[in-house]
């Protein structure tokens, strides 16, 4: 246990190699995963790979093909949706292909539909949005049974927080799939592998997923999934098995798909890291670690409001990160400035924490299930008792 | 981490313990596919791979071979502790010597890919031109710009009232003539797209382009990359005016495999305007910025021009010897840079390249499935890799693969299918 008022200066220098984040967006990067991060990186430069041109006859190119394809299936397998295409290398990219395929989708059925739901605080769906002949309408859940009418094209949450029967009634989502409206989910964190939020418990029909996200690699691979309703509108060239073969589907092969969202085959190299991270963890392990991040988070969260953090709001972001929002005047132990300090301490920038009013400030703790418990209650004890070991470090 | 112990413990003083969530059914997220250690998955990885590894490839098609020195392949252990002042000055680098490698004043460098950072600009232009916005305005683009770009165009650019109007090219010089153009005699045109060089390796004729487009108050948007740019006077320099070139950075510390997904650049004859500037957000990361400025630094610009000069004096050296077959020509008269198309006459294309396949060579890109008149047309490019004992061993085996097709079949089996 760390001693406090041994002063912050020796707390930091144990604190520094504890590989927390202060991002709800970082790479989920831990110590378990790094072995995996240097064998992608040297896996993913294999000179076979390093070649690959979609151009190139299929057959000089099916142990790339068959590794993006095994890629695709595990994501299916983890969501338990039915199709993936991992051709988007960001995530306005993802998020336009997905508004495509439901304007695909209704226009190929002759139904009318412009209108987006949307049922959550999403303002990088609103910027995409203008980029399509969809009209976005901001309402809550609540709202929802109200709002469904023949004008609808699709529904857009952001609920992964949530188990299957809390979405919504089963009467509206039986009257939602008797009109024939899309359940799209954009974006998924940790909760994503859980079991009660699985996206084919919560009957979404597509998906967007940041991959590399959770594969801890570096950004650029986003999957769009969707069940088999969809399926045919993904994206192309997606990577298809035909008996022992595989090959990439054209948009000449499949006139339903919206087309090609750049001019690759995805981002190969981070595809084949998001491949080592994978069959080195298992999607069950991914899993795992899912579980951990969301305890450790609950965990903290717990402990913070047992101890009488009364005057602060404490959330649990998707990714299992933990948000704190301190409102002013504290009455607590940690005042504004004492918090930021806290945060610095940590390794952390606060550049972005403060708001313009100075009112109340959030504190974002990412990765807490890189820590083990003794330091999950290191961390706890010095929330707690910062004021005293400011002024012990001044004393010093 | 957080151990099994730890995390039982955690979840008891969380109650958590019969929280359903926890009762996953591991069966519905195993994947039928199993964990591997790290000496099992290299296994299988090396085995792909080399499954994947062709000995002669001269197919390219926009995606350059070209040699990577070892130091930039290292780009993520460098990039690891890059600092916000080192990024900064690492792209400030970058951009001056895109700056004088495109001649043009203003460059910046983004993470989006090419077709993405030009479907940007095509919509800014739109936004910002004096018409209105419900108005379909026309965006002329060359049909010898890579079919791969207009297809992501049609669909980027499907909600945005903009006709995407492909443009024929003079099948006898494999260029856009300034015909095409005069068919718009109207201020109706936003903006107009072609390559330098053009994706069979030629170069348009920009200056008579650039007169066309000043005269009618159009953009002219040309497409380009460092290596070409490094080899010929960049357009800018050649046409009356010119707007903006973008390229894919590719060329510059990328593998093939990352050829339409890299950062790209954006060279402009002025400012970028506040507008495209909020559309231009992607900052480009740290990883990849380091493999451009060290692609950059270790090569330098004379590094990029004599890897220019490698590449396409072999090819044209490849090109000279297979035009002295019979049967085998120059599809197009002009000089070409980095890729050219060749015509085998009267030869059943595939059937030929199943031939190649036999000796594992890889010809080139067969162009009849995008430009249907090109029948038994191949693009050719050749990359600082290829030695002259490869260029020979091509031009031999095509010469016997002309000869054999009008007489009986090779007996060597198939490597792969072509």
């Amino acid at each position: 246990m760390i001693k406090i008022d041994s002063g912050l200066n020796s707390f930091k220098r144990q604190t520094e190699n504890w590989n927390i984040s202060a991002s709800d967006n970082d790479d989920q990067q831990s110590q378990l995963s790094l072995a995996g991060q240097f064998a992608g990186s040297n896996l993913s430069n294999l000179e076979g790979f390093n070649s690959f041109n979609p151009y190139l006859p299929e057959s000089t190119t099916q142990g790339l093909l068959e590794c993006i394809h095994e890629v695709q299936t595990m994501s299916c397998s983890m969501s338990g949706l039915n199709a993936a295409s991992l051709v988007s290398l960001s995530s306005s990219q993802a998020i336009f292909g997905c508004l495509s395929m439901i304007n695909k989708y209704h226009m190929i059925k002759k139904q009318a539909r412009n209108t987006l739901l949307l049922c959550t605080d999403l303002p990088q769906v609103i910027d995409v949005a203008a980029h399509t002949n969809l009209q976005l309408k901001k309402i809550s859940l609540v709202q929802l049974e109200q709002n469904l009418d023949s004008t609808v094209a699709a529904i857009i949450v952001d609920v992964p927080n949530l188990a299957a029967d809390e979405f919504v009634s089963k009467s509206v989502l039986k009257l939602i799939r008797e009109m024939d409206i899309i359940i799209y989910m954009e974006g998924s964190g940790q909760y994503f592998y859980s079991h009660h939020s699985m996206p084919k418990n919560v009957t979404f029909d597509l998906l967007n997923l940041d991959l590399s996200y959770q594969c801890e690699t570096d950004s650029g691979v986003y999957a769009i999934l969707s069940n088999d309703k969809l399926k045919s509108y993904l994206p192309t060239p997606r990577v298809q098995q035909k008996e022992n073969s595989f090959s990439l589907q054209t948009q000449q092969q499949n006139p339903f798909s919206i087309g090609p969202l750049n001019t690759g085959a995805g981002n190969i190299k981070k595809i084949l890291r998001c491949y080592v991270q994978l069959r080195l963890k298992g999607t069950h392990g991914i899993q795992q670690q899912a579980m951990k991040a969301i305890v450790a988070a609950k965990y903290f969260i717990k402990k913070l409001a047992d101890s009488g953090y009364s005057d602060a709001c404490f959330t649990i972001g998707t990714s299992g990160v933990c948000f704190i929002t301190v409102n002013q005047p504290v009455e607590s132990k940690l005042s504004l400035e004492q918090g930021l300090e806290c945060y610095k301490l940590l390794g952390l920038s606060a550049d972005d924490v403060l708001p313009e009013n100075k009112t109340h400030f959030t504190i974002t703790l990412g990765r807490l299930h890189c820590l083990s418990k003794t330091q999950l209650d290191d961390l706890i004890e010095l929330f707690l008792n910062l004021e005293n070991a400011v002024e012990h470090e001044k004393d010093a | 981490m957080l151990s099994d112990t730890d995390f039982d413990l955690l979840c008891k003083q969380c109650d958590l313990e019969n929280f359903d969530f926890f009762q996953a059914d591991k069966k519905s997220v195993d994947a039928e596919l199993l964990v591997l250690t790290e000496s099992e998955l290299t296994s299988l990885l090396k085995k792909r791979s080399v499954q994947d590894s062709v000995v002669l490839n001269f197919l390219a098609a926009g995606s350059f071979n070209n040699f990577i020195p070892s130091i930039v392949k290292a780009r993520k252990q460098q990039s690891d502790n890059c600092s916000q002042k080192v990024y900064e000055s690492n792209k400030t680098t970058v951009e001056d010597k895109l700056k004088s490698l495109t001649e043009m004043p203003c460059c910046a460098v983004f993470n989006d890919d090419l077709t993405t950072l030009l479907t940007n600009l095509l919509i800014d232009i739109k936004r910002t031109a004096k018409t209105d916005n419900e108005i379909v305005s026309k965006i002329l683009i060359s049909a010898t710009v890579s079919p791969s770009i207009r297809n992501v165009l049609r669909t980027q650019l499907k909600y945005h009232s903009i006709d995407l109007v492909v443009l024929d090219y003079d099948k006898n010089s494999g260029k856009l003539p300034l015909s095409q153009l005069q068919q718009f005699d109207s201020d109706e045109v936003l903006a107009v797209v072609m390559g330098w060089p053009n994706y069979f390796g030629l170069l348009e004729d920009i200056a008579a382009i650039s007169y066309w487009a000043e005269n009618k108050g159009s953009q002219l948007i040309c497409l380009s990359d460092p290596l070409s740019l490094s080899l010929i006077k960049s357009p800018f320099k050649v046409a009356d005016k010119l707007d903006y070139i973008l390229g894919d950075l590719q060329a510059v510390g990328f593998t093939a495999s990352e050829s339409g997904v890299s950062p790209s650049f954006l060279a402009s004859a002025k400012d970028l305007s506040n507008n495209l500037k909020s559309v231009l957000t992607t900052q480009i990361n740290h990883e990849d910025l380091t493999a451009i400025q060290l692609s950059m630094s270790v090569t330098g610009l004379s590094g990029f021009q004599h890897s220019a000069e490698l590449s396409n004096s072999t090819l044209h050296k490849l090109v000279d010897k297979l035009t002295e077959i019979d049967g085998v020509e120059k599809k197009f008269i002009s000089d070409s840079l980095n890729e050219c198309v060749i015509e085998i006459a009267g030869l059943d294309i595939e059937k030929g390249l199943k031939m190649l396949a036999r000796h594992n060579i890889i010809f080139g890109y067969v162009l009849q499935n995008e430009y249907p008149e090109l029948t038994n047309c191949l693009l050719i490019s050749c990359s600082d890799q290829h030695s002259k004992e490869d260029v020979e061993k091509l031009v031999n085996k095509v010469a016997t693969m002309v000869k054999n097709l009008s007489t009986a079949g090779c007996p060597v089996k198939p490597k792969f299918n072509s």
